[in-house]
């Protein structure tokens, strides 16, 4: 009865962790000693399948030391925890049988703290890898190219349309005159030139037709130099004046007639046409005013 | 023929007696038909030129009456064809036919024996058939066995075309093509127009008659007047520089249009618009052309004689497209 009391007091069980705070991923060595009075138990350490919080590395086999004056099995488990917090290696059971003898010890929990690495914004950075050098290729030059391209690409775009614009302005004249005192200073030039034979009758008229065409271009802003006296008057049409639009008539087909049917009008026909020109154009440069303000 | 300006007056004032007609004409034509006043003019510039028009337009835009209105107008004969791919040359032209009881050939002439003609549809019928009403038009006579027939005069042959349904027609080779003075397409009428139309298909429960109001001699008189209207030598100028643009755009600052053109008006071009234009100046009552006349029959003259290639239909560019650039470019005297 002593010897089983005595027995019975000489089986004791140890538990200890090498580290009570570890980072997360960290491990963590778990050993569990039981300390007998000689060999002959059963010993069985009844380790959890998991542990919450905790993940079991490794469970190693029982080891084995007999010592002088007792017996001890030792078990070493590996733990680590991806979970941060305070957190408990629970107690585990360890049944230490021997007949009559069957005794269940349980080992003490293990308080662990599991934490993130603290930061220190003092420490020197490290390179996680060992640092490549990148050569970056400078394209300004490329750029600066390019711009100057665009440049001169729109300036061409512009010089042409400037070019078109002056197309459609019509024909080349005394543009250092505003269209209607060139028309004016024309007529009066054309007036004092006069006329003797056919052929200058016939300049005379060509003359007039490409005065008034010319003074229609730079007033509309489009060339009228190639158009059809029919087209001219069907242009003119839009003033909705028609004393304006007979006399205009009246001078241009005489025009016609004596450029193509080699007609020969009597001097006052020739001078009245010319008046006639006159006319249209103030008539035309009035209702041009008239229109702006 | 140098004509002097005195001349040029007394034609002017005989033009204007002798074209009295034509305003009747247009009076006439105006009870039946409602707009159409530029195809009615191109009928009156063929008749009084000596052409044939080759008229191009949907079905229902007053072709046929036109022609038939204009016949009856001048109180002349007026026959229409309708081409198929059956037609023979005979057909068109007439045969010869046996005579049992008198034991002899006798001719039996055909259709084309008439002053106004329509030959309807006429890209429907086989090249041959085509050949002879050409040939006609072209010879003003027919042969028939060993005779040959004069074709009455005044003689127009107005041809039509249908611009859709091009499945089954034989199409007019360009060199046939050419012989048509004008070609004319005719366009849908304007709204106004067209409410006339209805009203006067819908309302009027007799269809106004047509009377004669002209006769075939007023017009082979006025026929002899439009070849005796006087053409300066700056608007024949004019005429061969558009026809040569035609030819060789790139002398006329017109390079770009050298890819598009495969070939240009012919010499008959040049005929043809001087032609048009003399007519069209005697309709506006004119014994001389101005350049108003070589641009208003300009495109009808121009349209069927100029070839364009695979890169203008690519790029979409059409005929007219062509010609109003020319016009634009060649300068007018």
């Amino acid at each position: 009865m002593l010897q089983a009391s005595l027995q019975s007091t000489a089986q004791s069980v140890e538990v200890k962790a090498d580290k009570r705070s570890i980072l997360i991923g960290e491990r963590i060595q778990y050993d569990i000693t039981c300390i007998l009075p000689s060999p002959g138990y059963a010993v069985s350490f009844r380790v959890p399948d998991s542990v919450s919080h905790f993940v079991m590395v490794e469970n190693k086999a029982i080891d084995s030391i007999a010592g002088s004056n007792d017996f001890r099995l030792h078990k070493r488990i590996v733990f680590t925890s991806f979970d941060s917090g305070s957190w408990h290696i629970p107690s585990v059971d360890v049944q230490v049988e021997r007949s009559p003898y069957n005794r269940t010890l349980k080992t003490d929990s293990i308080p662990v703290e599991v934490g993130y690495s603290p930061a220190d914004s003092t420490g020197s950075l490290r390179d996680i890898k060992s640092v490549i050098e990148v050569t970056v290729a400078d394209y300004t030059l490329y750029y600066i190219i390019a711009g100057v391209l665009l440049l001169i690409l729109a300036g061409l775009l512009f010089y042409r349309y400037v070019i078109n614009r002056n197309k459609d302005k019509g024909p080349e004249g005394n543009h250092g005159l505003p269209a209607f005192d060139e028309a004016m200073a024309a007529l009066s030039e054309l007036e004092q030139s006069g006329f003797s034979n056919p052929e200058q009758v016939k300049n005379y008229h060509t003359s007039l037709a490409v005065i008034f065409k010319r003074y229609c271009s730079r007033k509309s802003g489009t060339d009228m130099m190639n158009r059809t006296t029919g087209e001219i008057l069907l242009n003119m049409q839009q003033y909705n004046d028609s004393t304006f639009l007979s006399k205009l008539a009246e001078a241009l087909r005489c025009g016609d007639a004596v450029k193509f049917a080699k007609f020969l009008p009597a001097a006052d026909d020739s001078t009245g046409s010319l008046e006639r020109i006159r006319e249209a154009i103030r008539y035309l440069e009035e209702v041009h005013l008239n229109t702006k303000q | 023929m140098l004509q002097t300006a005195e001349d040029i007056r007394l034609l002017n004032e005989k033009i204007s007696y002798s074209s009295n007609f034509v305003n009747r004409i247009n009076d006439e034509l105006g009870k039946v038909i409602v707009g159409q006043q530029v195809m009615i003019d191109r009928l009156l510039i063929g008749l009084l030129s000596n052409g044939h028009i080759l008229l191009e337009g949907v079905p229902g835009l007053a072709k046929t009456l036109a022609i038939k209105s204009l016949a009856q107008s001048v109180h002349a004969q007026y026959s229409r064809i309708q081409f198929t791919p059956d037609l023979l040359p005979a057909d068109v032209v007439g045969t010869m036919i046996y005579n049992q009881a008198k034991n002899e050939f006798f001719v039996r002439k055909g259709p084309i024996f008439a002053n106004f003609i329509l030959a309807d549809e006429i890209n429907r019928a086989p090249a041959k058939v085509q050949s002879a009403l050409l040939e006609a038009m072209q010879e003003r006579q027919v042969t028939i066995g060993d005779t040959s027939y004069a074709l009455q005069e005044p003689f127009l042959v107005l041809a039509t075309q249908n611009p859709i349904e091009q499945e089954g027609t034989y199409p007019l080779p360009e060199a046939q093509v050419d012989r048509f003075m004008l070609k004319v397409v005719v366009g849908y009428p304007s709204k106004t127009e067209e409410q006339q139309i209805i009203r006067q298909n819908t309302q009027g429960l007799v269809v106004p008659a047509i009377h004669a109001v002209a006769s075939t001699a007023e017009i082979i008189t006025a026929k002899e007047l439009v070849r005796q209207v006087y053409i300066d030598e700056k608007v024949e100028n004019y005429i061969i520089d558009i026809v040569f643009a035609t030819r060789f755009p790139g002398q006329f600052n017109l390079a770009k249009l050298k890819p598009l053109i495969g070939f240009g008006g012919s010499p008959r071009a040049s005929i043809n618009l001087a032609l048009a234009a003399k007519a069209h100046a005697f309709l506006n009552k004119r014994g001389y052309v101005v350049p108003e006349d070589i641009r208003d029959i300009c495109k009808d003259v121009l349209r069927h004689r100029i070839g364009l290639t695979y890169e203008a239909e690519a790029e979409n560019v059409n005929v007219e497209d062509i010609i109003s650039d020319i016009l634009k470019s060649v300068n007018v005297p």
